[in-house]
């Protein structure tokens, strides 16, 4: 094959690559632009060739582009630019759809050297990663909402006990480190087997819902409120004595109350409490034992007749 | 253990360390947080006495990005971190961006690692080029994990001589208020070696 014949097909290679291929000189001159750099910039060789990249492309990220650039020219050193850390190199936008919350072709970059009359030029490919980072990106997205989902309950939309058990130790650690104080406070809706029976479970997650929405309503933004099982639940107040505690928890009760009448207007539903706090007088607590404390106040209340409340 | 005399040692850390300052002024500017790289130690090994467990245990698992040298000087530069430590780097990296779970951040390491590899190791060679005035071809760089026996002992294979020496550069690298010890490793066969000694020579007497 004589030498002219080859350079045509190299030329043709370069041409039909399914990817950005330009080559720069030691002046950042643009030696050449395959047809991909053409159709994705719609910018026509005759006119970036022989012109410097940064009068073709003012916009780009010159402080990372230049330093990659002096490796390849200087030394004959490759260099990757990942699109994870910047993104693109050449500003392509995008014109679907499918992509709308990303503006700009997302590209894998590697500038790699070619040694040239004892010199080197710098060959720049660019492969579109744009679908990969969309697919990444949506894979993400569903992990966070099934991580969500983990945290909650699926009637109430409450926390659960995962995130309880997740959060408290830590909540107790900042505690002791910091001294404040940490109140546990366990609900449990009286007779709430009762609705169940008499009225369906529809009106008992009715009652639940309700009182999911008061707690919502009446805690605090910092409290963490947990469903911790059927009818019982735990609300977690940092930086709360068992006075405050006490006083929330009387709002509760007071609420829930007057609230329940709104569902069934039969029955005089209440619920009881028990409250356990932890001081950093109290020492090193875990959580179970916090826990098992406010269970056991909540005990003393049902068995002294409901409808109260009982700090251990 | 080959020794290298304490004139070429301290020429060659002052090498590293030019390496070095240009690479973490690059990644701080990629990583938009200040990064500082240090050299406290370093060694020329014959590859049969290589100080594993003074550079990781054993079975720690470890990650690594490679490029082949050629022309002058033939071999392999490594850059070896713990893997766990590796995670740090990319949390680190990646912080800014919408929380992320250990899962996700370890898709994104590998990606990172590459380039941020890319930036020590071609920094390090660049300076060695530039200051010993010899030419090294550098290949594309590459990511891959495994312990530091198994690691050695794939990338000695790949080298094609039949004596070799290894460079070991110890690197400690901060970023993020955390600090990252690793290991850059560069192995070379003995001519390369005997002509890297040669030019550090040539710059000492000059």
């Amino acid at each position: 094959m004589v030498k002219s014949e080859q350079t045509k097909i190299y030329q043709d290679a370069f041409n039909c690559m399914t990817a950005g291929l330009f080559i720069l000189d030691q002046a950042y001159n643009i030696v050449a632009w395959n047809d991909w750099m053409q159709t994705k910039t719609t910018l026509l060789k005759d006119t970036v060739l022989g012109k410097n990249i940064k009068t073709i492309f003012p916009d780009i990220n010159y402080k990372r582009f230049e330093w990659a650039l002096e490796q390849v020219l200087g030394f004959g050193a490759p260099q990757i630019l990942s699109q994870l850390l910047n993104k693109f190199l050449i500003p392509i936008p995008l014109d679907n759809t499918i992509h709308e919350y990303m503006e700009h072709m997302q590209q894998h970059v590697e500038i790699l050297a070619i040694p040239h009359e004892g010199k080197w030029m710098a060959m720049v490919v660019i492969r579109d990663v744009t679908d990969s980072v969309h697919q990444k990106n949506m894979l993400m997205q569903l992990g966070q909402k099934f991580e969500e989902e983990s945290y909650h309950d699926a009637l109430t939309g409450a926390h659960n006990r995962r995130y309880l058990w997740e959060h408290l130790q830590p909540i107790l650690a900042s505690a002791k480190r910091e001294e404040f104080p940490v109140a546990c406070v366990m609900y449990d809706l009286d007779h709430f087997k009762l609705v169940n029976d008499d009225y369906g479970h529809d009106m008992g997650d009715k009652v639940l819902l309700l009182f999911v929405k008061l707690m919502n309503e009446l805690k605090r933004k910092s409290d963490v409120f947990i469903r911790y099982g059927g009818e019982e639940f735990l609300v977690i107040m940092s930086h709360c004595s068992a006075e405050n505690a006490l006083q929330q928890a009387i709002r509760i009760l007071k609420a829930f109350k007057k609230e329940a009448v709104t569902v069934l207007p039969n029955e005089a539903l209440t619920c009881s409490a028990g409250i356990a706090v932890y001081s950093s007088e109290n020492g090193a607590m875990v959580a179970e034992e916090l826990i098992e404390r406010a269970d056991k106040a909540l005990y003393q209340a049902k068995e002294d007749g409901r409808n109260r409340i009982v700090v251990y | 253990m080959n020794d290298l005399a304490a004139a070429q040692k301290d020429a060659l850390k002052e090498i590293c360390n030019v390496g070095m300052s240009k690479a973490a002024k690059q990644l701080s500017t990629l990583l938009n947080s200040p990064v500082e790289i240090s050299i406290p130690e370093i060694n020329l090994f014959d590859v049969d006495d290589m100080p594993y467990e003074s550079m990781f245990a054993l079975d720690a698992p470890l990650a690594y990005v490679y490029q082949e040298l050629s022309e002058d000087l033939h071999g392999r530069a490594i850059l070896i971190f713990q893997r766990e430590h590796t995670s740090t780097l990319t949390q680190a990296v990646i912080g800014k961006a919408p929380k992320m779970t250990e899962k996700e951040v370890r898709a994104c390491e590998k990606e990172a690692m590459v380039e941020i590899g890319n930036v020590i190791i071609s920094s390090f060679m660049s300076a060695i080029v530039n200051m010993l005035s010899c030419h090294v071809k550098l290949s594309v760089p590459s990511y891959n994990e495994d312990n530091i026996v198994q690691l050695t002992k794939q990338q000695l294979h790949e080298i094609q001589a039949s004596k070799k020496d290894v460079i070991l550069i110890a690197t400690k690298l901060a970023a993020s208020g955390q600090d990252i010890s690793g290991n850059l490793l560069l192995m070379l066969d003995s001519k390369s070696v005997q002509a890297l000694l040669q030019h550090l020579d040539t710059l000492l007497g000059s």
